[in-house]
Parts: C-alpha cells; structure tokens; sequence
C-alpha cells in the first residue's frame, strides 16, 4: 500500500510536470519580455495599476495570453518587481490560467457553449470584485523594484533575455512551481484510487465545496481542466463544481498561493483567498440550476477526476518503475515533450550560469552599449516596446497557429482515430483489457478533436455532427465500463459492433456531409 | 501520518458525496435499467428510432386523459426527447436527421403546451413514420 501510494505520487508530480512544461516555457518568455524589453514603467503602462480599469485590462491579457497556474508564477513575480497593486496581479494571475485559445475552442464546442461563455464572464467577476475590494482595503500594495539599465539593441537584447529565462528556471520561481507540482502529488497521496469517482453530483449540495477542497491543491492545464468540464458536463455532474474546478483547480495552487504568503504576508494572503472564495463558492451556487443542461441523462459516476486521485489501485504487472515508464512513454504528447526538453535545457543553462557566473558578468556584458563603428547603416533600433509587442502578438499568433496543428482537419482526425479505434475494438474482442482501457480515452480524446477541427475550419459544429460525435463518444464510454465491469464476450462483442457502426456513421458525417 | 491522512482525504470524499448516487434518477422518474456503472438506460427507452416512432400514437392516445405531472406524460416527452439521438443512430442522412430534429421541437412543444395541441402532435408523429420507416429499411439493408 505504501509503495502504491509513494509511486502513485511520483506519477502523478511527473505528469503535472510534462503538462506544465509548454506552459512554463511560455510564461518565462512572458516574463522575460515583460522584464528586459518592456521594463517596469511599459509593464505598468501595460497592465495599469489599483482600479477596476487595470482589473479588466489584467484579465483581459490573462485571456488572450497561453498559461497556466504553474507558468504565471514568474510572470506575476515580474508583474510585482514593476510595482502592479495585489489586485491587478491577482487578476491576470487568476484569469490566465483558465482559458488560451486550445482551450476556449475545445469549450465552445461542448454541448452547451453558452456555459462557457459564462464560466469567463463569472471568472471577470471574481477577479474584479475581490480584486476591487482587496485594492480598497489595502491600497498600498505596489511595492516597485529597482529598473535595470535598459540593454543595448541587437543580439545582446535577445540573449539577455534568454540569460534571465535559464537564471528564472533556478531562482525562487522554480522553487514555488515545484511546491504546486507536490500538491498533486499530495492529492494523489490522500486519494486512494478511484475515489472520486461517484462525487460532484448535480443534486448533492456539497459538491462545490468538496471540488473546492480539492481544486486549490490540484493543478490542471486549461486544457485539462476543459476536458474535465465538458465531462462534468456530460455526465450531469454539478455546474458549480464545473465552475470551481475551472477557476481554482486551473486558476489556483499551492505554489502561487506559497508566493503570496512570502511577499505580502500572512494576512493579506487570507484576507484575498477568503475574499475571492466567497465569490467563487458563491457564484458557484448561484448558476448550478440556471446552466444545468437538461438534455442528458445523469450518470452517477465520472473519471474525469481520477488523475487527482491514486493512480494504483494493485501492484502494476512488471513493478511500479516500468508500470510509469510504460504510461509516461505512452501518455506524454509532443508538445509536452518539446516543452520538457526546452525547460531541461533552460535548467541547465541556469544551473552554469549561477555555478560558473554568481556575479552576474554575462548581464553586465550584455548591457555594454555596442561600439558605433560597428553598428551597418542599415541596422535600424527596434525600440523595446516595439520588440515587446511584437513579442506577445507572436506568442498569440503561436497559439493560433497551435490551434490548426492540434485540431487537424477531419480527414486527419479520422484517419488517427481510425487507427485508435483498431486499437481499442480489436483488444477488446480479443480480451486484452488494459491495451483496451488505454486507447479508449485515446478514441474520446480524438473525438473532441474531430469537432473542435471542424468548428475551427467551418465556423460552425452543426447538431448533427455533434451528435453523431456524441453517440461514438457514448458508445465508446460504455464499452469501457463494460470492461472495467468484466462483462460477458457477447457483450462485448455486441457492444463493439455498436461502437464500430457509430464511429463509420461519424466518419461519413464528417468527411461526406 | 500519511495513513491519517489518507483517512481524512477519504472521509472528505465520502461525507460530501455521500448520497448522491441514490439520488439520481434517470429521466422520466422510472427506475433505472441495467448498464454499466451508473450509465442508466431508462426502461422506457426505446430500443430504435423505429421502435420509439412506433409507440407514440398509442402514447399519445394514453396521455389524453392524465395529467401534465404524470410519469406517462414524462415518459412520453423522454421519449421525444430522445428522438433525435435515436435518429442519429440510424443512416439517416444530414437532411432527413434534420427534418428528425424540427420535427420533434414541434412535437415536444404541441405535447408540452397548456392544454396539449394533440391534433398537432399526432401530424408531426405522422409525418415522422416514413423517416422511421426509412431508417429501418436502411437498416435491414446493411444487415445489421
């Protein structure tokens, strides 16, 4: 039991930790614009500082810019250097993680995109309501540092920015990113397997709360935490916990929660987390009837939050060691690798730095302004803000661009789903159940994508497709349950032959009509 | 340590959801059928587009004298409820899945009016048997 709980931490800590990774990346590149090209005086202009205005506008670029809850850490750290208000950092810090154009896409898909629209609208509340208070009750919160020597344009400009991102990745930014990363690995520890399995229905009152407890320790992409919407919402689990999960499980952890307590105290520190809990627990209440769908079937079960729980329930075939070394290889994405990579390389870069160069000769090196002699007539002087601005716009445009690459065309989709769908029918028939239970949530995930693609190429997912994505869907899910039950051959066999007509009637509606 | 607080996580977990499953019911108000760990199929649930198309002249016929409350008018707006997604279980195409779908707004909005236009619903059940029809000959076509 021991070993099952201690390794099913270690799973669950590497996992967080690939997922985090693009994102992690991604907010050091913010941070790093936000300190050597905009400075402190561009990031307060930015963003703005104690008003509702400022509010907004650090909500509104927390929409706009890919992140989560790990990758902000660096990114509000620089946001406080600049000398923002707690409320104004609070709220990028909070609305940042929740959506990025992935997963907006993936949100406005679901059944009901109405509720997600709405879940971003809740999120501009939260933020400016207990941001608007904290900033009135303590209005002296902008505690600027000191501005550095802006850096000569050219190379040098861009390798100090690259010298900031490998030192970040071994300052106290990293320490509190890894503080959030044991919280899963907490939860994990508390959770036996399968635990959460028959929570969070829509007619228990306590689901809010329960999601609540959970959710601050949890750390979700906001891709996941999507997924594990639209779940909830196929499942008829409750809206409010949806909502919660959304905005503290994506929005929240241990980690940024450690860094509030180390720069503004103990009481500040409470007094905002009790501030925005009684609006989000709130509001939490207030739209679980109004958005409840009304068009599903409840089911009195989800896995939707097994990856916040125990991920052993025996002793793996082959030991703990392979069984996560089997998962990790046949789990982890691209993306999530790339981004490992990338942060490994910056980890080691940081780690010479800081062992080969403590004084920090590099930077000063770096801000050496260039002989003029050597300077082409024709090299113009991007101004840094203009860098900076070109920087975020690529970032976006990354995003964007990330977006057509994750949701391929339908005829793509199909073909991989296709082969996921080979995998998972034909173990089934011949009663390989785990490689079954293994490329199901492959085929599920696959699905998803199907419709986002084509909502991103056509503007539109029409009913009928979404229907005929959800009969496969539904099809599939049973199926799995029907093997984790251990169902009779014939069953399973029947069970199949469904699967399989309603994945060729999905396909034909996607590719034919 | 950890075992203590294994204990409280789960005790957590069980206090808040305790109940829940024994509370949710399937649409309808019947009992729940068999399927697979709480993937409740309703015993009214018809087992085709065809099947379900089939029984609601009598359905409707039954609901004449009962009241809107009643499990027989629940279980008759279930089951037109679940017609599209019935239909779309079928070969039906895009256009006829369509027609399926505007078909059944009506139907669902003539049973659920005050009084029930019943003249009305019994046109659209009429003009929803030839897509029936049509699904189960496709059907018995594919060999399935």
């Amino acid at each position: 039991m021991w070993e099952a709980i201690f390794w099913g931490a270690v799973l669950r800590v590497i996992q967080a930790a690939l997922q985090a990774a693009p994102f992690l990346f991604t907010g050091l590149c913010i941070a790093a614009i936000l300190h050597r090209l905009l400075g402190m005086e561009g990031t307060r202009r930015l963003f703005g500082s104690n008003s509702i205005r400022s509010l907004f506008q650090a909500w509104v670029i927390g929409m706009l810019l890919p992140g989560c809850s790990l990758g902000v850490i660096p990114v509000v750290k620089q946001m406080r250097r600049a000398g923002l208000a707690v409320g104004t950092i609070f709220a990028f810090a909070l609305s940042s993680p929740l959506f990025d154009p992935l997963s907006l896409l993936y949100g406005l898909t679901l059944s009901k995109p109405e509720t997600i629209l709405a879940f971003a609208l809740c999120s501009l509340l939260v933020v400016t309501v207990s941001g608007a208070l904290f900033d009135r009750w303590f209005p002296q919160t902008e505690t600027p540092g000191e501005e550095l020597p802006p850096t000569p344009p050219g190379i040098k400009r861009l390798l100090a920015m690259l010298v900031m991102m490998a030192r970040e990745t071994v300052s106290d930014s990293m320490a509190y990113m890894l503080c959030g990363l044991l919280g899963v690995g907490l939860l994990s520890t508390l959770l036996p397997h399968g635990s959460l399995m028959r929570t969070m229905a829509h007619d228990n009152p306590y689901s809010p709360l329960l999601m609540t407890v959970i959710a601050i320790p949890a750390y979700a992409t906001p891709m996941t935490a999507m997924g594990q919407l639209g779940s909830m919402f196929q499942h008829g689990n409750s809206i409010g916990a949806a909502f919660i999960l959304l905005a503290l499980g994506a929005g929240m952890n241990c980690g940024l929660l450690l860094w509030m307590l180390r720069h503004y105290g103990l009481k500040k520190t409470c007094v905002w987390l009790i501030l925005m809990l009684i609006v989000v627990v709130g509001l939490s209440y207030g739209i679980e009837r109004p958005l409840y769908p009304t068009d599903i079937q409840p089911a009195d079960h989800t896995h939707a939050f097994d990856i916040y729980c125990c991920p052993f329930a025996e002793v793996p075939f082959g030991g703990y060691l392979a069984e996560i070394a089997r998962r990790l290889k046949l789990e982890s994405q691209v993306h999530e690798l790339a981004g490992g990579g990338l942060m490994a390389a910056l980890i080691l870069g940081g780690l010479a730095l800081r062992r080969l160069d403590p004084h920090r000769t590099v930077e000063a090196w770096l801000n050496q302004p260039p002989s003029e002699a050597l300077q082409p007539a024709w090299d113009v002087n991007v101004p840094a803000p203009v860098l900076a601005a070109a920087g975020f716009v690529v970032i976006l445009a990354g995003s964007i661009v990330g977006c057509f690459a994750y949701y391929p065309p339908p005829d793509e989709t199909i073909a991989e789903l296709n082969i996921a769908r080979t995998e998972a029918l034909g173990a089934a028939l011949s009663g390989d159940k785990s490689h079954a239970l293994h490329w199901i949530p492959i085929c599920e995930n696959w699905t998803r994508r199907l419709q986002v693609g084509l909502f991103l190429r056509r503007g539109e997912l029409s009913d009928y497709h979404r229907m005929k994505a959800r009969i496969f869907h539904d099809r599939l899910e049973l199926l799995e349950h029907m093997l984790e039950d251990g169902a009779q051959q014939p069953d399973i066999r029947r069970q199949v032959n469904a699967t399989s007509r309603a994945f060729s009637r999905m396909a034909h509606a996607f590719l034919k009509e | 340590m950890c075992s203590w607080g294994r204990t409280v996580g789960l005790l957590v977990v069980l206090t808040a959801a305790g109940g829940c499953s024994a509370n949710t019911s399937p649409p309808g108000g019947g009992s729940a059928g068999s399927g697979a760990q709480g993937h409740v199929s309703p015993p009214h649930k018809p087992e085709s587009f065809f099947s379900a198309v089939s029984q609601l002249p009598s359905r409707l016929d039954a609901n004449r004298e009962v009241s809107a409350a009643s499990a027989a008018r629940r279980e008759l707006l279930d089951i037109i409820r679940w017609l599209p997604e019935l239909a779309a279980d079928t070969d039906l195409s895009r256009a006829e899945w369509e027609q399926v779908q505007r078909l059944t707004g009506d139907l669902e909005r003539a049973v659920s009016s005050s009084p029930p236009d019943w003249a009305a619903a019994r046109t659209r059940v009429d003009e929803l048997f030839p897509l029936a029809h049509r699904a189960d000959v496709l059907e018995q076509r594919s060999g399935r």
